[in-house]
């Protein structure tokens, strides 16, 4: 009897619904980020993690478990477009190539005082196979944190300025197993073209890398070609010397069996930006560097998104008409001699599709409260909502599973309790498929 | 028909007179915030030349004057920078004390201005840059253009000390002591003193010493001890420049020794001194870590506080009463002005009470509350008219009046 009672008090405070339970959500307003429809006191039914139904009035039906928000706000879970979450201080640049310029004095004042003892090797080079996946912990302590902030899937990208960035991938932020965690892999390749004063050389460099690449594949095809021919013959040459004798041997010399080329995994990965099957991230924010990555998109017709893109409002129509498009931030207006420009506004007026990110890897808190300063200086509520939900949900390729509240996709969504950009809204649950994640107390 | 004459020019100068001398605006209709504790739901302000003849719901406005609608706007004075230094590039000052500088010998009254207006800023406390020990006298300034004459509010308004951090911060020169004479022969130069923190407060209180000084040093520092006394006949409030609570317990020493009121900027540490401050009637110029834009990565130094320590400590001395001004604690984000203080609103502080930090509070440190920082009668008509733009967080600036013209419209 008492464990009967003492049962029921602990499941009457803590209303955590199982994952495969139908749920039903009632809630005073819903922003759903769907063709910036919202519902007013609306409720969503959920089945097993997914949204089946959304109503315009609330009607839970009998067998929904009902959590009751109707003095709360949903909107969507935000998607951080571009971090470098999960990777700690010690991971930071120090893959990089050229080497930190600090690294050299010091290392010239160790050899002075200690001789050869504390010298480094020299730091081995960012190559375009090594993957963000393989160096994050799905069970990152972090993770809770950025939960707390809202942000419910992250692209995670290698902390470097280097010109080859690696692979990213898109994490779901809460996972009980790692099959959970990794929900695009891969998800693109980053180049840099910022970092370097010289973007000239990087664009150089970026070229002969693609055209390595392209080398590459064209010597796989030539052995191919060359074995097939090769073991056509062989066959013929046996079924002759079947038949003729000693002139089948003279007829097998004519081809010599093809050397096998070596495997390259650089070029492999660099093959899958070429065969359109990923996009490549450029990360590209002055002028100059957006038109050596537009420049770069037609020689080798890759898919193109630009990451940082400041002054991409610049040229908007050169974007537009391409298709392009870009990662924004980690600032949300650009202060110029006493001026402010919204870029990100100027950007969507020219239907740009734009994403907006952190670049973080510690913090990602301030996601909605540099949104709320754009929507202050003339960004709409709705343009402002889809550039952390609808928009990068697009541009990752994922827009089928995450990005908004709509029938079919996973239950994703952060429970506010004030209009979402106003300065003393707060973050309270934040769900997950369904599944309460986070809870403020 | 000479009267008639007479009496015809008589009529034509007094109507002369009247239309000069009436150069009235009336202001008709906005929700009034008076920063006097008052908000007038649909005041009327009456303006002459620049100055405020009356404020109230139940004015009568003469007839035949200029009126402006201002149906649908909030109205606030105009905002009160507490600290900042006004030059395109930083600027610093290399001697040890030099309170015989003043800000205002390199503040250029024609300058553009326009950034700050924008962000609803009509006046300003130009500050002296925050190096060595003591760095000189500030003063109060209207931006805008319009010459010295009319930007000048006050020459001499508080003066600039530093202490922690940037009083002990390396000087490029090395000085020698005092003129060579027979009494003081040629020595090797030596570092500017103090090097340490606890070498800066005694310092401090060394040089208010003034009988202290004897012979050739005495006609050396004459310049210097001559400009602190008159700093302390004035009653020139301190502005001393410190985040750490031991820095700021020793600040407070010092200004009753000096006898001098007390001002704090920075003041990252000051939560836990919050009963002390409020005792001794110090007022602090709070540096908020806000940044608008989104860009909160700076390097964290042993000398700086955690960062969520330091955003509580500015609502926690507002709750305490004590008279609190803030400022971004970079000058960049001064134009900002509006979006640091409200920014504070998270922390559960109402927006009257942060409008309250950037006009009347500012204005009393310095104590120019009898003229900018708030609205009543005999203040000048720095008007800023906010409108409620529908989804933003904050009402927008759009009109900035100073001194009764439009000195900004969007």
């Amino acid at each position: 009897m008492v464990f009967v009672l003492i049962y029921a008090a602990l499941t009457s405070t803590r209303v955590y619904a199982q994952p495969d339970e139908t749920i039903y959500i009632k809630a005073k307003k819903i922003y759903t980020s769907d063709d910036g429809r919202i519902i007013i006191n609306g409720g969503i039914l959920i089945k097993e993690g997914k949204i089946t139904k959304l109503d315009e009035k609330a009607k839970p039906p009998r067998e929904a478990f009902v959590i009751d928000l109707s003095d709360k706000i949903i909107i969507p879970g935000l998607i951080d477009a571009f971090t470098h979450l999960g990777f700690h201080q010690e991971d930071f640049n120090v893959r990089t190539e050229p080497p930190t310029p600090w690294r050299k004095p010091l290392e010239g004042i160790y050899r002075l005082y200690f001789g050869q003892r504390e010298r480094e090797s020299p730091p081995p080079q960012i190559e375009a196979r090594f993957k963000a996946s393989d160096a994050v912990f799905y069970g990152d302590s972090w993770f809770k944190k950025f939960l707390s902030q809202g942000i419910t899937s992250a692209s995670i990208a290698i902390p470097t300025d280097n010109l080859l960035g690696g692979i990213p991938f898109v994490a779901r932020l809460f996972a009980d197993a790692p099959s959970d965690f990794y929900m695009l892999d891969p998800a693109g390749m980053v180049f840099s073209f910022s970092g370097d004063r010289n973007v000239m050389k990087r664009y150089g460099d970026l070229v002969k890398v693609f055209q390595d690449a392209q080398d590459y594949r064209k010597e796989w095809e030539k052995y191919g070609k060359d074995l097939k021919k090769f073991q056509a013959q062989e066959k013929e040459g046996k079924d002759k010397q079947k038949e003729k004798g000693k002139e089948g041997e003279e007829a097998e010399k004519e081809v010599k069996e093809p050397k096998e080329p070596r495997k390259n995994e650089n070029h492999e990965a660099v093959l899958q930006v070429l065969d359109r099957k990923i996009p490549a991230l450029i990360r590209a924010s002055k002028i100059n560097e957006i038109q050596a990555a537009l420049k770069i998109r037609e020689d080798f017709r890759i898919r193109l998104v630009l990451v940082g893109g400041h002054e991409a409002h610049k040229i908007p129509l050169e974007i537009s008409s391409r298709k392009v498009s870009i990662i924004a931030g980690p600032e949300s207006i650009l202060v110029k001699k006493g001026g402010k420009i919204n870029y990100i506004q100027e950007l969507l007026a020219n239907n740009i599709p734009v994403a907006f990110c952190s670049h973080s890897s510690n913090d990602t808190s301030f996601l909605l409260y540099q949104l709320t300063y754009a929507v202050q200086n003339g960004l709409s509520i709705g343009d402002a909502l889809d550039t952390v939900t609808a928009h990068p949900a697009q541009i990752l390729g994922i827009p089928n599973r995450v990005g908004s509240i709509a029938v079919g996709k996973q239950a994703d969504f952060v429970v506010l309790d004030g209009e979402p950009f106003e300065l003393e809204t707060r973050v309270k649950e934040v769900y997950i498929s369904g599944k309460g994640v986070y809870f403020d107390e | 028909m000479r009267k008639t004459m007479v009496c015809l020019g008589l009529l034509i100068f007094f109507c002369w007179g009247i239309s000069l001398s009436g150069e009235t605006i009336a202001i008709r209709g906005g929700e009034i915030h008076t920063m006097n504790g008052e908000i007038l739901k649909s005041g009327i302000i009456l303006i002459r030349e620049g100055k405020i003849v009356d404020i109230g719901e139940n004015v009568q406005i003469p007839e035949g004057i200029e009126v402006i609608d201002a149906q649908g706007y909030i109205l606030y004075p105009g905002f009160v920078a507490p600290s900042g230094l006004f030059t395109p590039e930083g600027i610093r000052n290399f001697e040890s004390f030099s309170p015989q500088a003043s800000a205002l010998d390199r503040f250029d009254f024609h300058g553009d201005y326009i950034q700050y207006l924008r962000g609803g800023i009509t006046s300003a406390f130009v500050a002296m840059p925050a190096n060595r020990i003591i760095s000189g006298k500030g003063a109060v300034v209207k931006l805008g253009g319009g010459g010295k004459k009319a930007l000048l509010l006050r020459e001499e308004a508080a003066l600039n000390v530093n202490l922690g951090k940037e009083a002990i911060l390396p000087p490029m020169t090395d000085v020698f002591p005092a003129p060579v004479s027979p009494e003081n022969p040629l020595t090797p130069s030596f570092r500017q003193f103090p090097s340490s923190s606890l070498g800066a407060h005694w310092l401090l209180h060394e040089l208010f010493r003034f009988d202290a000084y004897s012979g050739e040093l005495a006609r050396y520092f004459q310049s210097i001890s001559h400009s602190l006394e008159k700093a302390q006949e004035q009653d020139l409030p301190l502005i001393v420049r410190c985040q750490k609570a031991s820095d700021i317990l020793q600040a407070i020493q010092f200004s009753k020794t000096v006898n001098m009121p007390l001002v704090i900027q920075g003041a990252a540490e000051a939560y836990r001194l919050a009963d002390i401050l409020k005792e001794n009637h110090v007022s602090v110029i709070a540096e908020a870590h806000v940044r608008p834009n989104g860009l909160f990565t700076y390097q964290d130094s042993g000398e700086k506080p955690a960062w969520g320590k330091h955003m509580r400590s500015i609502p926690a001395l507002i709750q305490k009463g004590i008279l609190v001004s803030i400022t971004p604690d970079d000058e960049r984000y001064l134009p900002d002005l509006f979006w640091v203080a409200q920014y504070f609103q998270k922390f559960g502080i109402s927006e009257e009470k942060l409008v309250e930090t950037i006009t009347i509070n500012s204005a009393k440190i310095f104590g120019l509350e009898g003229k900018i920082g708030n609205l009543g009668k005999g203040r000048d008509a720095d008007i800023l008219f906010f409108k409620k733009a529908r989804g933003a967080p904050l009402p927008r600036l759009e009109k900035v009046m100073r001194e009764g013209q439009f000195v900004y419209e969007e």
